[in-house]
């Protein structure tokens, strides 16, 4: 079998120059990926820590880290400030990221489509506007309302739309065109039907649709951060065991098929699983958009797409994003706290943008 | 290993596109011929069971539809025509997945040491931690079948796989799948538009035209100057060169 | 300077329609009596009055009343700080960003979050404890406590010195129990003016 297809010799690829078998520098490769994977864990850390540290109470990083290394320790000052205030807000802002940073990468995935992301598919907008209408003729105002069937309404019809751009897909053949163009549809669509609401509604269910749709970190508590990490606790598993599957969905469907996948099964599987994703994010701090969008982008530069790492890189960056922007959000003027969406925003593009502009292809 | 199917039938939203075709094929190279929209793809997609059509699909005495995901998929392999795609994986891992219906969190060394291997027969070694979508048209499609073959096939069934190619790659690309039809006893079928290319490496070929079997049987007797007047609507000249195969000359439009 | 107590009086009282004075804010008209007994004893005891307003009532602008201390929200304004010992009374400006809408999606109601100078204010004025009450519970009281919170302050609550906000603003009586629990989870002190009266006379 000498007579093969060996026409670009002249690539000098490292594995010739070190020599290693193809095993042996996949199995480097894999190292490296692992690696870098725990480096982006220490850098949320630091990220975590500085997010910490960083608050209008002059606290020093001493005292900061005195009180983190005792949890229980008391009830002092630094006590509820660091660990009642700034730890839920910190820790909300990874989940979410972490949440919406997988959301976007699945979605990118089962579609086949690197625009895809919850906030420009619509799928945040579709929460939205189910958490509106269970504001406005639900029970929105007694406690099961606003605990149960809010989030549950927002889960609904994020599910919906997210089933809908899949439907498009599927009728169009899952050109890149129809998904966005049906996305960015969808997304208008809601956004009119939450206006709608919006104007039918009554003054106290207006400020509660407002309240809402524009969450913010600094509501954050404990509960809050249970509920988060429950879903992130339910949804990562079922996505690491189809890891493989989807990492060989982005080889086309027939080709999937013909591997052996249910594709549309575990379609279907993921989608029910981006949109809980999205609802609880969009639950917990509104539509912050672009994070879906970016942290997969930069996973897949980073990694790769072999779903073991791009996945849960996927996630630490989303995390790695909004801490960042939960610290420049009190950093962009000291002493006051900017929106989110904003600082997700300031910090995001540039980033993103000399990404691509720097064009390489992967850094592993 | 022989595929055999009788009276497939299938349509595309009542739009017939097969249309009773019959279908035999033992370890070899056997091309499907005909026309653009003459049912070739379908054909495929039926025969790997993708498609449930009308008829009977059997792989050594069992009906493809009886078996399950695995049987089949370990069985068949089906390569599209289109195998563009944006995933950013490496060939080693593009090849690896070929084991996706038994990949664990960590991969198998056996099965890795099975990809380092097929790499190496294929030639693909050295571009082993290159990224797929660098990759020649060529170099690409090898990568598809090095991954089909991960799982030991009986049967490989190929779109196009030449459209892409230049002449030279084509002549690569079908050498190489006569050596495998050998080497494994491996049975390929794949549609091809290249009547020159067809003839050259085919020890069978079928004639579609619209959803028939027009014709069947060794290159020579069924690329006849009748028969690609009569399907493809093209004068040509037929010469039967030394080795027994035509030469074929298209000369103009009927 | 230290104080044993302050009193920060989120949105109770706006400046009259000459700008020379204040009025209780309609909505806080029930507290008047208390309120009226609170700002005199602030006076008489000399106690620190941090006030601001939420999102609805007249907003102070600067000048207005020379004896309150206009505590602008700009970070790079720093003169105010050479005055803080000739006064008692603060007021932390604000600003309104337009319709309910806009105030909630900017926080505009948060005026530690907005107001670059609010911590600063509340570290110099060395309080041990700060007395919280006022109008907008759910919305701009509540976000005061957390501000104070944040900025390592002490905080008491008078809980029924408090008015529920609007309802636009999502003012409900869940709300407000809630706001209430989640505070005393955050180690805040809550009491009632009866007994805290009671706590100053000896």
């Amino acid at each position: 079998m000498s007579d093969t297809l060996q026409r670009d010799d002249t690539i000098a690829t490292p594995i010739a120059i070190t020599g290693l078998s193809p095993s042996d520098s996949y199995r480097r490769h894999s190292r490296r990926r692992l690696l870098f994977l725990v480096a982006a864990i220490g850098v949320v850390l630091v990220s975590l820590m500085v997010d910490l540290i960083t608050g209008p109470a002059s606290l020093s990083i001493a005292e900061v880290f005195h009180t983190l290394l005792s949890p229980w320790g008391g009830s002092g000052r630094e006590h509820v400030i660091v660990w009642m205030l700034r730890m839920p807000t910190a820790l909300l802002a990874l989940l979410v990221g972490a949440a919406l940073g997988v959301a976007g990468a699945e979605m990118q995935t089962i579609l086949n489509n690197p625009l895809a992301s919850p906030y420009t598919l619509g799928v945040s907008s579709g929460a939205c506007f189910g958490a509106a209408l269970a504001l406005v003729f639900g029970t929105g105002a007694s406690l099961v309302g606003s605990t149960v069937l809010v989030p549950l309404a927002a889960f609904g019809f994020a599910m919906l739309s997210s089933a809908t751009v899949y439907g498009i897909a599927r009728v169009k053949g899952g050109s890149t065109e129809s998904i966005v163009l049906g996305g960015v549809a969808l997304h208008f669509l809601f956004s009119a039907g939450v206006a709608f609401l919006k104007f039918v509604s009554s003054e106290d269910q207006l400020a509660a649709i407002v309240f809402w749709i524009f969450g913010s970190l600094q509501g954050a508590t404990w509960p809050k951060l249970m509920l988060v990490s429950a879903c992130l606790l339910v949804t990562l598993p079922v996505l690491a065991l189809d890891a493989w599957k989807l990492t060989a969905l982005r080889l086309g469907d027939d080709r999937a098929n013909s591997l052996g996948l249910d594709v549309r099964t575990l379609r279907r599987r993921i989608l029910l699983i981006v949109s809980l994703l999205t609802a609880t994010a969009v639950c917990f701090v509104g539509a912050v958009g672009f994070v879906g969008l970016v942290a997969p982008h930069i996973a897949r530069m980073s990694v790769g797409e072999d779903q073991r790492y791009f996945l849960p890189l996927s996630a630490i960056l989303g995390a790695l994003l909004l801490s960042c922007a939960s610290i420049v959000s009190k950093c962009i003027i000291p002493g006051t706290v900017f929106p989110l969406g904003v600082a997700t925003a300031f910090i995001g593009v540039p980033f993103f943008i000399s990404l691509i502009l720097g064009g390489r292809s992967r850094f592993w | 290993m022989i595929l055999d199917a009788t009276d497939v039938t299938f349509s595309y939203r009542s739009q017939p596109v097969l249309r009773g075709v019959d279908f035999h094929a033992e370890s070899g190279l056997t091309v499907l011929l005909g026309p653009n929209g003459a049912g070739k793809s379908t054909l495929l997609k039926c025969l790997c069971g993708l498609l449930s059509p009308e008829g009977r699909v059997v792989l050594d005495g069992r009906d493809i539809a009886t078996l399950s995901t695995d049987e089949r998929s370990n069985l068949v392999s089906y390569l599209p025509q289109d195998l563009s795609t944006g995933a950013c994986l490496t060939v080693f891992e593009s090849v690896l997945i070929g084991y996706v219906h038994r990949l664990g969190w960590r991969p198998r060394a056996a099965d890795l040491h099975q990809v380092e291997s097929l790499l190496e027969k294929m030639g693909l070694a050295d571009l082993s931690q290159r990224m797929i979508t660098e990759l020649s048209g060529g170099q690409r499609q090898m990568v598809a079948i090095t991954q089909s073959l991960v799982r030991d096939p009986r049967v490989l069934l190929l779109d196009e796989p030449t459209s892409n190619l230049d002449i030279e790659h084509q002549f690569h690309l079908c050498g190489l799948l006569r050596r495998l039809c050998t080497e494994r006893s491996l049975c390929v079928v794949m549609a091809l538009h290249d009547l020159q290319v067809a003839s050259r490496f085919a020890d069978t070929i079928y004639v579609l035209k619209d959803g028939l079997v027009d014709g069947a049987g060794p290159p020579a007797s069924v690329l006849t100057r009748e028969r690609i007047a009569s399907v493809y609507n093209v004068v040509a000249e037929v010469n039967i060169a030394a080795d027994n195969r035509p030469l074929i000359t298209p000369l103009a439009v009927r | 300077m230290t104080f044993p107590l302050g009193f920060f009086d989120v949105d109770c009282r706006e400046v009259n329609e000459e700008r020379n004075g204040f009025t209780i804010r309609p909505r806080a008209a029930p507290l008047a009596p208390r309120l009226e007994r609170l700002y005199a004893l602030a006076r008489e005891r000399s106690f620190p009055l941090v006030f601001c307003s939420c999102l609805g009532g007249r907003l102070l602008e600067e000048g207005d009343i020379p004896e309150v201390l206009y505590i602008p929200d700009k970070p790079e304004r720093r003169e105010w700080e050479q005055q803080i010992s000739s006064h008692r009374e603060f007021y932390l400006q604000k600003r309104r960003r337009g319709d309910p809408e806009t105030n909630i999606a900017l926080q505009a109601f948060d005026v530690l979050n907005t107001n670059a100078n609010a911590a600063r204010l509340f570290k110099l004025l060395d309080v041990e404890e700060w007395i919280v009450f006022g109008n907008g519970f759910n919305a701009c009281v509540n976000s005061g406590a957390r501000g104070l919170l944040k900025a390592g302050q002490r905080v008491c609550l008078l809980k029924d010195v408090t008015v529920m906000g609007a309802a636009k603003y999502g003012g409900t009586e869940e709300s407000r129990l809630r706001v209430i629990d989640e505070l005393e989870s955050l180690d805040v002190r809550t009491t009632t003016f009866d007994p805290f009266m009671a706590s100053l006379t000896p």
